[in-house]
């Protein structure tokens, strides 16, 4: 339901009087059209700074190699020129322009080294080496894109594509299990980080989202790989589906007890997901026919039906109305 | 922040990056030049642009250039699957006939070599590709004209 329709229907019921609807809608409008502008700028920065990436590719020959520098140099100077004096003026949008633009200079300027001295080393010395000095934007941004984008590179320069894949198809479920359980340690103690610095600095709440993604995304490869892709009467498979299950059911308990509504929901979800996942999986080579197909259908419905239910009866649960 | 540490703070990577600049091309204009044989094939690197990919032909490479006489192979170029994998970075322009030429070059006759600067303890740095002893771009405007 949109904003303008909700808020019609309080007005209706005497929550809210129509001055205050006029204040509120006005006041959202603001506050998405400033959302809109902050995008426009961050998109700008990118492409710009992209731009000069893919410039440093091409590798011009025309250009004699000291006029690259010093151009570069020029220019990465004159934007953190920019994002200086957008601090001081408190022009934050320009800010976070020139932040964006300062990270993807580092990246292109050490492309240009590395193609300049011809440099051996590949991706993970390269990601390494922009993510140590690009550090400096990504602490001062208050952009969550721009910081979980210095995470991802720092992650690239420890675990290449190849090592994810090993780690996902090669690992067994024992190191799924710990990994899930390291990924939700690192995950909190970025959160406790993030609010002892009173959350100035995004990157560590930028930290706490990427290894709370990981968590999840190793939970389900464990719980799909072992649980639901193996013999159904395994000891293993029983354990990974039981692991899953149990996980889940302690994160919304969790989520109960500090009346996180968010993430109750999003683990209910997930635990309605993974079971309709192994209903499915129990059809087995049925699935393919055409029953399979009709079964697959009808689950997908139930699903949505099920899963509006209990978006409807979590939001209306004593425990969380009281935070209301 | 005061003024003057978010000074620093902003300008720190910058400075980094120009000392390491500097600190590389004084260590490829005093290192000693090396000419070595190579062979190869040309990928793309997204952030550095287009490069030859070759491997430093060793049995044929003259090992007097060194102090001690003896080819320091592992020096050179890091530790790939098959061999080691050198890198020589090419204007956009030119990689596709370069690439062509370097791929054929174990069937014809033309001498491909790589100069390098090197220091001992630093890893070397290539400087100039010659094609039959010249540098690469005389050696493709002659073939062009």
């Amino acid at each position: 339901m949109s904003l303008a329709k909700k808020l019609k229907k309080w007005e209706a019921f005497g929550f809210i009087s129509q001055e205050q609807a006029d204040k509120i809608g006005r006041f959202e409008n603001t506050f998405n059209s400033e959302w809109i502008l902050k995008t426009l700028f961050w998109l700008s920065g990118s492409l710009i700074g992209f731009g000069l990436i893919l410039i440093v590719g091409a590798n011009w020959d025309s250009i004699p190699m000291p006029i690259k520098f010093v151009g570069d140099f020029i220019l990465f100077g004159a934007c953190l020129y920019g994002v200086y004096q957008s601090i001081e003026k408190k022009h934050s949008y320009w800010a976070e322009m020139f932040l964006m633009l300062a990270f993807l200079m580092v990246g292109a300027t050490i492309g240009l080294i590395g193609q300049s001295f011809n440099l051996e080393g590949g991706w993970r010395s390269f990601a390494l080496a922009w993510a140590l000095l690009s550090l400096p934007f990504a602490l001062m941004s208050r952009l969550k894109s721009l910081n979980v984008a210095w995470v991802i590179l720092l992650a690239s320069s420890f675990l290449s594509l190849d090592d994810l894949e090993d780690l996902i198809f090669k690992l067994e479920f024992y190191g799924l299990v710990i990994l899930v359980f390291l990924c939700a340690a690192a995950s909190y103690g970025s959160y406790r980080l993030a609010e002892m610095v009173k959350n100035r600095v995004v990157l560590f709440q930028a930290l706490a989202r990427t290894f709370l993604l990981t968590m999840y995304v190793m939970l389900f490869v464990s719980g799909c790989k072992f649980g639901i892709f193996s013999d159904f009467l395994e000891v293993r498979s029983v354990l990974a589906k039981f692991f899953v299950l149990t996980f889940l059911g302690i994160c919304m308990l969790l989520a109960f007890k500090r009346k996180d509504i968010k993430s109750f929901r999003n683990n209910a979800l997930l635990l309605e997901l993974y079971i309709c996942f192994l209903f499915l999986s129990s059809l087995h080579d049925m699935l393919v026919s055409g029953i399979g197909f009709i079964i697959g259908g009808l689950l997908i419905l139930g699903l949505i039906f099920v899963g509006r239910r209990t978006l409807v009866y979590i939001k209306n649960m004593q425990g969380f109305k009281k935070n209301v | 922040m005061s003024k003057i540490w978010l000074k620093i703070f902003l300008a720190l990577p910058l400075v980094l990056l120009i000392g390491w600049t500097l600190t590389l091309y004084v260590y490829k204009e005093k290192g000693q030049e090396v000419r070595l044989p190579i062979y190869g094939y040309d990928p793309v690197d997204l952030l550095s642009g287009h490069y030859l990919n070759f491997t430093i032909d060793w049995k044929n490479a003259d090992c007097r250039q060194f102090s001690d006489g003896i080819c320091p192979e592992k020096d050179f170029c890091k530790e790939g699957r098959m061999s080691r994998a050198c890198r020589f970075y090419v204007p956009e322009e030119y990689a596709f006939e370069l690439d062509k030429l370097l791929f054929q070059n174990r069937s014809s006759s033309r001498k491909f070599e790589l100069v390098y600067s090197y220091n001992k303890g630093v890893a070397p740095m290539a400087k100039e590709l010659l094609i039959d002893g010249k540098p690469w771009r005389k050696s493709l405007q002659k073939k062009n004209k």
